[in-house]
């Protein structure tokens, strides 16, 4: 019988747990958890902080689940593997042998770089026990001060202020959300979080949280010599896969754990999935980091097909999709897609942010030449990246009908020669005529068109 | 595949949100679902759409009052009203046509 060992027990844990017991019935599953809960939905937790949901809710798999499909949750963390003998070593001591070991680590939030970063009162947005504790602190605390840039950031700062907290959010730059916004884009979310008593600092960098003789956070102190009192900091600078464990083992790590097509590292019977896993982009052809939710679940389910399979015809490649990010930040649906911000390198992702309107450059046939087109009205718009012929990324901010259609053009690699006219003007028509030219393509693309056409039914 | 899509094919149109035809069904999109169960949470009729969203399964629980709520709260828009279409993905031929000429090669 073999033995399967999943350390992890998120999105790609889980789902490969699923795949593996669809395929193999009887066989031995264990998963490692290193929190005392069932799985459950990370990205779920910002909806908890605003009170959207109670915390039980974002639990996805209740345990009964674990015993209806006969797998041993063994709450536990995983110190140290030892690929010779085969087998996870525990922190209590114990091992797990394994046949078939699938790495599902995933990824924790990066400590915050300062000085003071360990005192109490900073909070992360991280783990459903780290959330409880936010709420707890949050019924109590009067002023917060928010670092980081991205989306979790952006999620702790509406937590807080939903619960009252008088709310001050620190960013580097001139506008929000950089990487991925422009100047109009950024203003829409700085509207919307004034809206919701948010207190934003642009140019404003940390140099030290500021603690009291108990050790508790009374403040922060910025690059520039100004102080900000305040009994919570919240921290949202990112997150690091969680990989420490499996150092030395002979598996060959950069930023992740690198792994194949097949989602298999070098290491005979040793997967690795989800945020912890470092696979091949296409889309930027080399190997990066793949840290969202829905691309978690699609790998792990992958991984868990190929350790259960024993015909190697059967194996399943992960092939990784467009980065697509739909998100919920202060009423403000944002989805981002594509390469916006990150291209091939750091000069062509500076075009794709600042070039605002098309040019005839954009149709000459230079692959990696980008620029961009934008159609807005109100809090409304749609910003399309182009390289070459092509779309290669988009951000759709507030009304979505255009998200789903405008993924499927960059997936398609659709030439969009007939839209030219319509990218160069930009404007408030764009997103009409873009929705009308994505069903066009739909069309061409049914397999009953090319024969439609034949028998003569448009004429 | 679930049976209805085998009874109609995969192809399905979008309606409008908040306003379902009559034969509309809560389709997820699970590459856009995180789990966060939003959804069935707010199911006045307790059908775990969590469920059905992230593996991907039409909604076809037979309590569904097609209330809306579910695709209303997800904050990721992983649910739509779908319906079965038939015909070259619901466009009828005129429309086609129509959008042919529009984006002709040697037009605009």
């Amino acid at each position: 019988m073999t033995r399967y060992v999943i350390v992890g027990n998120g999105a790609a844990g889980v789902s490969a747990a699923e795949e593996i017991r669809s395929l193999d019935p009887t066989a031995a599953l264990t998963i490692i958890g290193g929190e005392r809960h069932p799985m459950y939905s990370r990205p779920g937790l910002a909806y908890v902080v605003i009170n959207e949901i109670p915390d039980r809710q974002v639990i996805a798999r209740q345990p009964e689940w674990y015993r209806e499909h006969a797998i041993e949750l063994v709450h536990a963390t995983a110190a140290r593997l030892d690929v010779e003998a085969r087998q996870v070593r525990l922190s209590d001591g114990r091992g797990l042998d394994y046949d078939s070991l699938l790495i599902a680590t995933g990824a924790r939030a990066v400590p915050l770089p300062y000085p003071g970063h360990d005192l109490d009162g900073v909070v992360y947005l991280d783990t459903l026990d780290g959330t409880r504790e936010l709420l707890r602190r949050a019924k109590r605390a009067r002023r917060a001060v928010v670092i980081g840039g991205g989306i979790t950031a952006f999620e702790l700062a509406e937590g807080l202020a939903h619960h009252k907290v008088e709310t001050h959010f620190l960013v580097r730059k001139d506008t929000l959300w950089s990487a991925v916004f422009n100047a109009q884009e950024s203003q829409v979310l700085a509207d919307r979080m004034a809206d919701h008593g948010v207190r934003l600092h642009f140019r404003s960098e940390v140099a030290e949280v500021l603690g009291d003789a108990r050790g508790r956070v009374t403040g922060v102190r910025l690059t520039s010599g100004e102080v900000l009192g305040c009994d919570l900091v919240g921290a949202g600078i990112g997150v690091r896969p969680q990989i420490e464990w499996v150092r030395g083992a002979g598996i060959e790590v950069d930023k992740g754990i690198l792994v194949d097509e097949f989602l298999q590292t070098p290491v005979p019977d040793v997967y690795a999935a989800g945020d912890c896993a470092q696979v091949w982009d296409r889309w930027t052809e080399r190997y990066t980091l793949d840290s969202l939710w829905p691309s978690a679940v699609a790998a792990g389910k992958i991984a868990g097909r190929n350790m259960a399979c024993d015909q190697p015809a059967l194996r399943a490649t992960y092939i990784k999709g467009i980065p697509f990010n739909a998100c919920l930040l202060f009423g403000l649906h944002v989805t981002a897609m594509g390469q916006l911000g990150g291209g091939r390198n750091a000069a062509e992702a500076d075009v794709v942010q600042h070039i605002s309107r098309g040019s005839s450059e954009i149709w000459a046939n230079t692959p990696h030449a980008y620029a961009s087109a934008w159609s807005g009205s109100g809090t409304n718009s749609i910003r399309l990246a182009l390289g070459g012929k092509r779309l290669m990324g988009a951000l759709v901010v507030g009304q979505q009908t255009l998200a789903d259609p405008l993924r499927d053009l960059i997936e398609w690699g659709t030439d969009l020669t007939p839209l030219r006219a319509d990218l160069e003007r930009g404007g408030p028509d764009l997103s009409d005529r873009v929705l009308r030219f994505w069903k066009l393509a739909r069309l061409r693309r049914s397999p009953d068109f090319a024969t439609s056409v034949h028998q003569g039914v448009w004429e | 595949m679930n049976l209805l899509q085998r009874l109609f094919g995969p192809r399905l149109e979008p309606t409008s949100y908040g306003a379902p035809a009559p034969d509309a069904l809560v389709t997820p999109d699970p590459t856009r679902c995180v789990q966060c169960g939003i959804c069935g949470f707010n199911c006045p009729v307790g059908i775990p759409v969590r469920d059905y969203a992230c593996r991907g399964r039409i909604v076809d629980d037979l309590r569904c009052v097609q209330c809306g709520k579910c695709v209303e709260v997800c904050p990721r828009g992983t649910l739509r009203w779908t319906r079965p279409v038939s015909g070259l993905e619901g466009i009828n031929p005129a429309e086609a046509a129509l959008l042919l000429a529009e984006f002709a090669e040697d037009g605009s």
